[in-house]
């Protein structure tokens, strides 16, 4: 499975997949609701109509630029997929404004409206596809990893098996195959001794043609039954997300410049500087915690039974939403309470979603490229047992081949020539004299076929040789 | 049937079955051929050293040595003699590299057979057919 790149990732199913698009309509919600506080609308619902209605229209601009470029590219290049959002973006803020406009009568403040809108879009959407993609991917790889284990058990069982063990298989696998026909077959010559019609030879003929080359077919498929193959699934969200968190101080850094971006222009405009610094206050505090958590588990190796790898990512959550929370509605930095009521559960969504987006993007790139070299090692490891398997086997089959060759397949051939030729030379003779004694010579061949395929099975190299 | 009337054709049946070299023989023999056996390769040297052989059928498989040395030993007194090598396998033997020599599968037709046996024979011997 090769390796995914950035392109992949953000050019590749995730960049429009509606699973994107669902879980950006909550905290893009709580924004236009924030943003349009203080605009005023004739009815309390107007501001949740227009976050849905730009949503929609995102939704839909991203499908039909995904769908229309992926005529051209299955993987979009990085610059039609940021063209894409960015149209996106500004088609969010155009429906945002007007909609502001026409019905509240306001300034639309498009520009404002537009800039917000797409630097939220750059800063959020690329790494949410990454991590979206990547997250995906550490699903199938894990699942994969499973199957290529339970082959790579399969593949040892039977590499332990031994040259003679495989060349016992395969001739029981013969004998098992052949010895109820030829006793049918002997059962028939038998009776015919009594009465030799060229009708009753024809049949036999026939008879003796179809185990002459069911004993070919038999010894070309020996031993090359079907093997199963284990069917991939990927593995459970829950166990996907066991990754250990990478680089803590960074993705904190990250979380708290994405939600002071996304949230402190409108809590500015809205609520004045006040609640803005609030908001860069309340973030960076809620960031310390998201950092330090993680980094100390990562200095000290601890880990516990539960998410053991995202389990201190969460408890650093809660502290960080609790710190939060403190100050939006305690710190008076803003003195008037009910601003930070409003813009605190935007903070908490961002951070929750930041937190796991931005965590999981810094660790699973590294450890699904190494999940994917021990996918192939694991693989090479097979193909290499499979092989050394093949070659036995096929040995074994060619030597097999050799024994079957003359005492078996040679005797079955001349009794389908002995019968062939006798009735092609003779068809209107009704004398019984020289269709019995060749009945006797094929019957007394057919016995010493029968006794050499007992002696094949129980792997007596004397297999009787014609004489 | 009228018998044929024998020719001065002599065809070698070299195989380790005897109800092969038993059926080849009747067929042969219904052509008016005349018939030598051998059931290995060391039968087959002495049959080629003692007598004129006009086609030789071979068995692939025979106690004494491979097809190739059954080969090399008619070759040894006879340079051109057209050689049917009868097989159980679907292909040629491996390395055999002879103009002269002719495959073709067991278990065979009789009609087949003779074909093969008189288009073989017409390459060296040129009395008018039976």
């Amino acid at each position: 499975m090769r390796s995914l790149t950035i392109r992949d990732a953000l050019g590749g199913p995730w960049a429009s997949h509606w699973l994107v698009w669902v879980s950006l309509y909550p905290p893009t919600t709580l924004l236009v609701l924030l943003r349009e506080t203080v605009t005023p609308y004739p009815e309390w619902w107007w501001p949740l109509l227009s976050a849905t209605v730009q949503h929609l229209m995102v939704g839909v601009v991203i499908a039909l630029g995904a769908a229309l470029s992926r005529r051209r590219h299955p993987v979009l290049p990085l610059a039609v997929a940021g063209a894409i959002w960015g149209i996106a973006a500004i088609v969010r803020g155009v429906i945002g404004g007007t909609v502001a406009g026409s019905v509240a009568g306001v300034d639309p403040e498009y520009v404002f409206r537009i800039v917000t809108w797409v630097v939220a879009s750059a800063l959020w959407v690329p790494v949410f596809v990454f991590t979206l993609a990547q997250f995906d991917r550490r699903r199938l790889l894990l699942g994969s990893l499973d199957a290529a284990r339970r082959e790579l058990d399969d593949a040892r069982c039977r590499s332990v098996e031994s040259a003679d063990d495989v060349q016992r298989r395969l001739r029981e696998s013969v004998h098992q195959t052949l010895q109820p026909v030829l006793d049918d077959l002997q059962g028939s010559l038998s009776n015919s001794r009594e009465s030799v019609s060229r009708q009753r030879l024809e049949k036999l003929s026939a008879q003796l043609s179809r185990v002459h080359d069911e004993v070919a077919a038999v010894v070309e498929a020996a031993g090359s039954s079907a093997e199963t193959p284990n069917s991939v699934e990927r593995a459970s969200v829950r166990r996907a997300f066991d990754v250990q968190p990478g680089r803590p101080v960074l993705t904190a850094l990250l979380v708290a410049v994405a939600t002071i971006t996304l949230i402190a222009p409108d809590a500015w405009r809205v609520f004045g500087p006040l609640a803005a610094v609030e908001v860069v206050v309340a973030t960076v505090l809620a960031g310390l915690f998201l950092g330090v958590g993680p980094a100390i588990a990562l200095r000290t190796g601890h880990r516990v039974t539960v998410f053991p790898g995202q389990s201190v990512t969460v408890v650093s959550l809660v502290f960080a939403l609790g710190a939060m929370t403190q100050i939006m509605l305690a710190s008076e930095i803003d003195p008037i309470t009910w601003h930070g009521l409003l813009i605190a559960p935007l903070i908490a969504v961002s951070l929750v979603l930041a937190s796991v987006v931005f965590s999981l993007a810094s660790a699973l790139f590294s450890i699904n490229e190494e999940a994917g070299e021990m996918l192939a090692q694991t693989r090479a490891t097979i193909d290499c047992l499979t092989v050394e398997r093949d070659e036995i086997r096929d040995r074994e089959r060619r030597r097999l081949a050799i024994l079957m060759h003359g005492p078996i397949q040679g005797r079955l051939a001349a009794c389908v020539m002995a019968l062939n030729f006798h009735m092609t030379a003779a068809p209107e003779r009704h004398d019984r004299g020289p269709a019995q004694a060749i009945l006797d010579s094929i019957l007394t061949h057919l016995n010493d076929v029968s006794a050499d395929l007992v002696a094949l099975a129980s792997l007596d190299e004397r297999v009787a040789t014609p004489e | 049937m009228a018998d044929p009337e024998p020719t001065d054709a002599v065809v070698l049946v070299a195989d380790d079955d005897a109800l092969v070299r038993s059926v080849l023989r009747m067929a042969l023999a219904s052509r008016g051929y005349a018939v030598v056996e051998s059931c290995n390769v060391d039968e087959t040297r002495r049959a080629a050293q003692s007598h004129v052989l006009h086609l030789a059928v071979l068995d692939v498989t025979m106690p004494g040595g491979t097809v190739l040395d059954a080969v090399s030993a008619l070759r040894a007194s006879h340079a051109r003699l057209p050689v049917l090598i009868l097989s159980g396998n679907l292909s040629p033997p491996e390395g055999l590299d002879d103009a002269d020599c002719e495959f073709a599968r067991k278990p065979i037709e009789l009609d087949d057979f003779l074909e093969r046996v008189d288009r073989l024979l017409a390459l060296t011997y040129s009395s008018p057919r039976p």
